[in-house]
């Protein structure tokens, strides 16, 4: 179970070398499996391979369009914000603790949470997020995360 | 009919990046100008870069393409985070206190 999660990693690798050729033959092949299982190998302790477990992938998956979902649906309402004739914004810095244990997942959310307008994380720190949202709306929906659950859903 | 789905991905990616610029010139201090000026690039990027894609018209051309929108998508959120935790630093240097954190007050009635 544990060898089939590190060979993910040069596989992707591969992949991105094989993208980056535009095309696939022999000696491009060649080169990128060795490229490939050398940056795997010099880089084997920085990846997150204990945390990743593979039958969470489609979980993963529905984690990606669930982003996908809330960037655009923030991101018109940001943009109400900005072509309203007068600004109406409250901008405010909030605290909040995540219930997640390992740093890969608090690190997901933490970029999560930036990547969604309207909401931009300043710090993390052990378990507590410092977040500055553009208007007051935004703070139950950060204290109540769809996110969170969902990668709480991940982790357990 | 798919030069017309180019042509709207396309417009629809160049209205945010526009309202993303608007939002730089109204907004008034550094975090909610971070906010307009980062995020917009999110969705505008990607119509952009989808309507590249159809363009291009699949191929190796268009996965080069959805690699730029996963670098764009893991910098974007780096970046930006550094802006606000830099003046966040410059917050509490500037006056020597911690700035107003919002859950500290004891009234959340009219949230």
């Amino acid at each position: 179970m544990k060898k089939s999660i590190a060979l993910i990693w040069p596989g992707l690798l591969l992949l991105f070398w094989i993208i980056l050729c535009e095309k696939y033959n022999f000696e491009v092949l060649l080169i990128g499996i060795v490229v490939a299982v050398t940056v795997y190998y010099l880089n084997r302790n920085f990846l997150p391979n204990r945390e990743l477990k593979i039958h969470k992938l489609p979980l993963y998956a529905l984690y990606v369009i669930l982003l996908l979902k809330e960037i655009v649906l923030a991101n018109i309402s940001v943009a109400k914000i900005v072509l309203s004739p007068k600004i109406n914004v409250s901008p405010c810095i909030v605290k909040i603790k995540t219930q997640l244990n390992s740093s890969l997942h608090r690190a997901i959310l933490a970029n999560s949470i930036t990547l969604t307008p309207g909401t931009l994380t300043l710090q993390l720190t052990d378990d507590e997020l410092v977040i500055h949202c553009l208007v007051k709306e935004n703070i139950p929906d950060l204290v109540d995360s769809k996110f969170e659950k969902l990668l709480l859903k991940i982790e357990g | 009919m798919k030069t017309m789905l180019i042509y709207l991905l396309m417009a629809g990616g160049l209205f945010f990046f526009l309202v993303g610029t608007v939002g730089l010139l109204r907004m008034k201090d550094v975090m909610t100008r971070v906010h307009s000026a980062a995020k917009c690039d999110t969705l505008g990027a990607l119509l952009c870069i989808t309507a590249l894609i159809l363009y291009s018209g699949g191929g190796f051309v268009g996965l080069k393409l959805i690699l730029v929108i996963v670098f764009l998508w893991t910098t974007n959120p780096t970046a930006t985070h550094l802006i606000g935790k830099a003046e966040l630093k410059r917050q509490q240097n500037a006056d020597n206190q911690e700035p107003f954190y919002w859950n500290e007050v004891e009234d959340h009635g009219d949230i």
